[in-house]
């Protein structure tokens, strides 16, 4: 028996994909989008990048408000949903109780924090919502110089667009490179270097022991040294929003626990974005990246109207650091080999692999499109990438 | 007000307003244009903006940096001697009016 009523709970990229492909695979069903936040649904790559450098109140956002209305999908902003009963397949706002046929789970994740700097007042801020990025755009405006802890993606974009803005950047991270989690040494150190160009500063190896306030800013501790800034912003990494799916007993483990088709443990609940753990090449991964928002979208609203999985999911990513554009195509194991690529006017490329004959798991590209587009190509046919181009 | 024409591949023309500064791409997002995705944001870096712009569509197209055209041999649907990507086309004063088609 098809779904009647559908609902989503949070309007980032993975909820109003899910609503809108509903609608676009035919669904013409009740579809409710609850949504924490009061602010209009939005992209949230731009708050690391061109948010910081404009007026708006908002960065582009997903769809046109209006678009909701014409496609019939009840988006309710400031509702927080409090608990979701499995049994009575209900949710439960503050003010109300939403039946369902079909859930969808879309509420992301969330920047860490620092347990000994919360609640403080120290200017330590998070660029996860709009909220925070708006914050940090305000503080960058009178600030001479910001902290940045963590040199993952969304640390060295803030580092480049800080250092675009006239604000000196220093980053500090505990481990001996930069985006250690997801990007090659080779690339990370090509990145560093360029923005160490630009005049930021890099403390690799310093984890914090203390954030502490200074009066006119904030002192960040580690082991060897101290950073005085205007403001800090923890780039840290992000939690997935898992509590209420824990409290409702679903399984999840880095991340909400689906299937290929994103369907938890529970088969009237689907998870999406970036809280799903999802199967991929005999491993259960967990992304951080619009496309794999959208193609999870799109598989579970498959699923739900019980149409069958279209195509293959390649992940892919990009990363853009003030003039540095950095594309990444598949996803490498931790335990790859790095072979770097040079192109014809100087680019880099690396590939990652099990080893030297294997076929890449990934293609790092920075400033070099068409080498990315070939390994998008490559690695959907899964051949061997030549070394020329 | 500038002002873009979508004409989508059933035949269908759609007229929008659009604000000085926004992209073809943001006109289409914005405006629920079918088969216009913006997935990467207007970075040129994903292609779901591909636009087809015929020569009558009028002057003051920016010039097609060679990103664009690299990308757009990666545009799902298949290339032609008239595709531009959406996104690196922004409306305003020097580009008042476009029509565009959609793969």
């Amino acid at each position: 028996m098809p779904p009647q009523n559908v609902v989503v709970i949070g309007a980032g990229t993975g909820g109003v994909e899910s609503a809108f492909a509903l609608r676009s695979h035919g669904f013409d069903g009740k579809i409710i989008l609850l949504e924490r936040q009061m602010a209009v649904p939005y992209q949230r790559p731009p708050l690391s990048k061109e948010f910081l450098f404009s007026t708006d109140p908002l960065p582009a956002p997903l769809r046109a408000p209006r678009l909701f209305r014409e496609h019939d999908i009840d988006l309710r902003l400031g509702a927080n949903v409090s608990c979701i009963d499995r049994r009575a397949r209900v949710v439960h706002t503050d003010h109300e109780v939403i039946e369902y046929d079909a859930l969808v789970l879309a509420l992301g994740a969330s920047p860490r924090t620092l347990a000994h700097a919360q609640g403080s007042d120290t200017p330590l801020h998070t660029l996860g919502t709009l909220e925070g990025a708006a914050r940090v755009r305000t503080a960058l405006d009178d600030a001479h110089r910001v902290a940045i802890i963590g040199a993952g993606f969304i640390g060295l974009e803030l580092a480049a667009a800080a250092t675009e803005l006239g604000v000196d950047a220093v980053v500090v991270d505990g481990s001996p490179r930069a985006l250690a989690r997801s990007v090659s040494t080779t690339m990370a150190i090509e990145l560093v270097s360029r923005l160490e160009a630009d005049g930021v500063q890099f403390h690799f190896g310093q984890p914090i022991t203390d954030v502490t306030s200074t009066g006119t800013g904030m002192r960040i501790h580690t082991p060897d040294l101290t950073v005085d800034a205007d403001f800090g912003v923890l780039c840290i990494g992000v939690e997935p929003a898992v509590r209420l799916a824990l409290e409702a007993g679903l399984l999840a483990s880095n991340g909400i626990t689906v299937d290929a088709s994103m369907q938890t443990s529970d088969p009237a609940i689907w998870a999406v974005g970036d809280m799903a753990c999802m199967p991929f090449e005999g491993r259960q991964v967990r992304f951080e990246s619009v496309p794999a928002a959208i193609a999870s979208a799109q598989a579970a609203a498959r699923a739900i109207l019980g149409l069958p999985p279209q195509g293959q999911f390649l992940p892919w990513f990009w990363s853009v650091q003030g003039k540095s554009r950095l594309q990444i195509a598949g996803l490498r194991d931790p335990n790859d080999i790095e072979i770097p690529v040079s192109g014809p006017n100087g680019e880099l490329a690396v590939q990652l692999q099990a080893s030297v004959s294997a076929s890449p798991s990934a293609i790092e590209t920075l400033d070099w499109p068409r080498k990315h587009v070939l390994a998008r190509r490559t690695l959907a046919n899964r051949i061997t990438v030549p070394s020329q181009v | 007000m500038a002002t873009v024409v979508f004409i989508e591949s059933d035949g269908t023309r759609r007229c929008v307003e659009v604000a000085a500064g926004d992209s073809v791409m943001n006109a289409a997002v914005n405006n629920g244009v079918p088969g216009i995705i913006g997935e990467c944001g207007g970075h040129a870096m994903c292609a779901t903006c591909h636009v087809f712009v015929p020569e009558t569509a009028g002057g003051g197209l920016p010039a097609m940096s060679s990103d664009e055209d690299v990308m757009l041999d990666l545009a799902e649907h298949e290339r032609r001697a008239t595709s531009r990507l959406g996104c690196q086309i922004r409306m305003g004063d020097d580009l008042q009016h476009i029509e565009v088609e959609v793969p």
